[in-house]
């Protein structure tokens, strides 16, 4: 009996040897060990790099400074009018130019010239005209983030085939029915696609922007507590958002999964 | 009899970039379908036979000559009065089988509650009826083609185009789902034109077979299959169907070893 | 012939939204239009591009900016191989390595900045570590996955006709990998080539990036223009360079 339960732990331990997720876990769990190690024994000065405790101690203290909790507004409020733009925006552009061979040669090149250079350096143009505030952030994301959009979106469409098209045709589908039943249903992966790179870019902008110059906003936060030496808050704040990013990632993924049903029950 | 559909001197040339003489696809071609007939196509392959389809519904327009359909000319595709059972797969994997088979009528702008219950009367008389809310992609090729077809039947149009819709299907799921088609196109009095590559197809179908020359595509001969409809699979046996067949086979007059071939 | 008539309509089409824009440009800011200090007139920022173009100082900030996104782009991607390299040895430490280096990817490095300039000073070093960072997940993920492309029937062919691991490491697995490594290459330059300018914008002393952000602050807006249509054309011949360099070492 003594033997068995031996053998069972044993078992167990093998499982856990040969797991990916447990061996993930525990890199992850020794960088933040030496990390609090290295910080708290002084090799590095902890005002410089604070150990993860202080971080998780500075997570609950900013969300009790008023300040940051408004910022957290902003920037939420920036990024989901900033996204909204630019996919339809997106999405009113990529789509006749994925449909259309002429109007796709013609301006996708241009298009993708932009999507690769740094965006930021058209950031004085929209604070020169929108100013200093929450409407420069929001110009600014969208624009940021519409060309990621509109370069899958026309991915997407052109993943639309000859037989379809001329389905379509035979069928007499009108426009309206054209798009909605026969050109967005199969250009559905690049659209989400599109649509995920379209928001983490849209919020990087907005962070960028708020970097550079305002005075509302996390990476507004970011500068103020950076300014007094905090650097365990401004960890925090780049804590909370990434962790943001992570589970809005996972949200995105379980609602791709659900638009794509049909796709996954031919898997199965 | 009143005619379905009227083909008149029909000519379709393909040019291509960088080749100064075109591909004449189909040339002078004449025909007609009479109300209720069902009319197989057969010639080999790249002879023509969806190109004359095609034109014939409105999706490649003419070279020259003219195609009527009852009585007035078609200039474009229009599926109240010609609609199509494609070669390929195209049911639509995002839309269960009765929102396939309504998605004529839903472009035609026809409510849901009406649409609906017209496909699933197709459906039934398909017997497919307890399919109706399966994915296409759950469901054999065969099934997904009589969908199709009942796709077009749900269109009540005077003219059924069909382009070899179940070559890519196995010979003994083909004849079952002919004599299928056979019954239906009987029953609602259906005006077809059906291409195929298959003999034993093109005959168990047809009121008439059209036979095709290699290019230019033109008529080479005409055959009366007098034989009441529906078929059973017992015709298949019959004196009378096996004459025609050899008699088709002959005419057909395919290089050796390309016969029944598979077509584009 | 036909593929001619197509090339001149997609170039006048091109040029129909160029003369639209600029037209646009030129009624808006011409005579009681907006002020020039919101929307710079065009003749007004070409003449500031012709004398940035002249001017020596520009030149020396192209160097500074030039040699930051250089340095970074080769810390980026000589760090992010090696990492991607030895996380793509086997398939265990691919499933281990290959979502903790997705993971780095998805967060938001941009406000990391204001820590890097706390850390390594208002010079170069906070810039190269900016772009190198940003660059390195791109590369490692890029690397990990080329790795994991390669065909294994490949590497058992070449296990079958007596090849020794480092043969297959370098003569079979490198060459199948390439192609997606040298697309790490090519993202890695660009998240560089695009965190260094902003890096510059927000917290430096000399470079592009800090010439625009200065005049901005000062209302300069011509200048302003000016600065952003040469490191756009800048940042277009970097983009040449790049493509050439990645498509001949193949
Ligand atoms: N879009 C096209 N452009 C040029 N040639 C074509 C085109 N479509 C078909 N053809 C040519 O026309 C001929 C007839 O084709 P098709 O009607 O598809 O024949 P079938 O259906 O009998 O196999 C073939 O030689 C084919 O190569
Ligand atoms: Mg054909």
């Amino acid at each position: 009996m003594h033997g068995g339960a031996t053998a069972v732990t044993a078992g167990w331990l093998v499982a856990a040897w040969n797991s990916a997720a447990v061996h993930r876990t525990t890199i992850l769990l020794c960088t933040l060990a030496l990390w609090e190690a290295i910080s708290r024994l002084g090799v590095v000065d902890p005002i410089f790099l604070p150990p993860p405790s202080t971080i998780v101690l500075a997570v609950t203290e900013i969300f009790d400074d008023p300040r940051a909790v408004a910022a957290f507004r902003v920037t939420g409020l920036e990024l989901g009018l900033s996204f909204v733009i630019a996919a339809v925006l997106g999405l009113a552009i990529g789509i006749p130019l994925g449909l259309n061979r002429f109007l796709r040669d013609a301006f996708l090149p241009p298009i993708l010239f932009l999507l690769s250079t740094p965006k930021a350096i058209f950031l004085p143009i929209f604070l020169i005209l929108f100013g200093i505030g929450v409407d420069s952030k929001i110009a600014y994301g969208a624009f940021s983030a519409f060309f990621y959009i509109v370069d899958n979106v026309v991915g997407g469409v052109g993943l639309l085939e000859a037989k379809r098209r001329r389905l379509a045709r035979a069928f007499g589908a009108p426009l309206r029915h054209y798009l909605v039943d026969i050109v967005i249903p199969s250009a559905l992966p690049g659209i989400f696609a599109g649509m995920w790179h379209g928001l983490r870019q849209a919020l990087a902008a907005v962070l960028v922007a708020e970097l550079f110059a305002s005075d509302s906003g996390v990476g507004y936060m970011v500068r103020i507590y950076t300014n007094q030496f905090r650097t365990d808050k401004t960890l925090a704040l780049v804590a909370v958002v990434s962790l943001l990013v992570i589970v809005a990632g996972s949200l995105f993924n379980r609602l791709e999964v659900r638009m794509n049903r049909w796709r996954a029950v031919a898997h199965t | 009899m009143s005619q379905a559909v009227i083909v008149d001197k029909l000519s379709v040339h393909y040019t291509i970039e960088q080749q100064p003489e075109p591909i004449v696809a189909l040339d002078e071609i004449d025909l007609s379908v009479k109300k209720g007939e069902l009319v197989t196509i057969i010639g080999p392959s790249g002879c023509g036979k969806s190109t004359l389809l095609h034109t014939i519904g409105g999706l490649i327009s003419p070279t020259s000559g003219s195609i009527h359909i009852d009585g007035t000319p078609l200039l474009g595709p229009d599926p109240k009065r010609a609609t199509f059972v494609f070669q390929e797969y195209t049911l639509l994997p995002w839309k269960n089988l009765v929102e396939n088979v309504a998605l004529g009528l839903k472009f035609a702008g026809i409510d849901r509650a009406s649409r609906t219950a017209r496909a699933m009367e197709q459906l039934k008389l398909m017997r497919l009826e307890q399919y109706a809310h399966m994915h296409p992609d759950q469901v054999s090729g065969g099934m997904q083609q009589r969908v199709a077809v009942a796709r077009a039947l749900a269109m009540e149009p005077q003219l059924i185009l069909m382009d070899e819709p179940f070559g890519a299907l196995d010979e003994q799921t083909r004849m079952m789902i002919g004599a299928e088609i056979s019954r239906i196109f009987t029953l609602e009095n259906r005006s077809a034109l059906f291409v195929t590559h298959s003999l034993d197809e093109a005959v168990f179908l047809a009121d008439r077979v059209i036979l095709l020359t290699t290019r230019p595509g033109r008529i080479k001969e005409e055959i009366i299959v007098d034989e009441p409809r529906p078929r059973t699979r017992k015709f298949l046996e019959t004196r009378r169907f096996v004459d025609i067949r050899s008699h088709l086979f002959a005419s057909l007059d395919v290089p050796a070893g390309d016969r029944e071939g598979a077509d584009t | 012939m036909r593929r001619r008539i197509y090339q001149l309509k997609i170039w006048m089409a091109q040029t129909a939204v160029v003369l639209a824009i600029v037209g646009l440009w030129l009624y808006v800011t011409g005579p009681g239009g907006v002020s020039p200090l919101l929307i710079a007139p065009p003749g007004d920022t070409l003449q500031e591009l012709w004398q940035l173009i002249w001017s020596p100082g520009t030149w020396s900030d192209v160097a500074t900016t030039g040699s930051e996104i250089v340095a970074a782009v080769l810390i980026a991607v000589s760090s992010g191989f090696v990492i991607g390299f030895l996380g793509s040895r086997t398939a265990f430490r691919l499933e281990v390595w290959e979502p903790l280096v997705a993971l780095g990817y998805t967060i938001p490095f941009v406000v990391f900045y204001p820590l890097l300039l706390l850390w390594l000073g208002i010079d170069e070093a906070s810039k190269i570590a900016f772009g190198a960072l940003n660059g390195f997940f791109a590369m490692a993920l890029n690397t990990m996955k080329g790795f994991k492309s390669v065909d294994q029937k490949l590497v058992r062919t070449a296990y079958a006709f007596g090849a020794t691991p480092r043969q297959i490491e370098w003569a079979i697995k490198l060459p199948a990998a390439m192609p997606i490594v040298l697309s790490g290459v090519r993202i890695a330059t660009a998240l560089a080539l695009i965190t260094v300018i902003f890096a510059e914008m927000v917290g430096s002393r000399k470079g592009l990036g800090f010439q625009l952000a200065k005049t901005t602050g000062t209302l300069q807006t011509s200048l302003s223009y000016a600065y952003i249509i040469f490191i756009l054309m800048f940042v277009g011949i970097l983009h040449v360079i790049i493509e050439r360099a990645s498509s001949t070492r193949r």
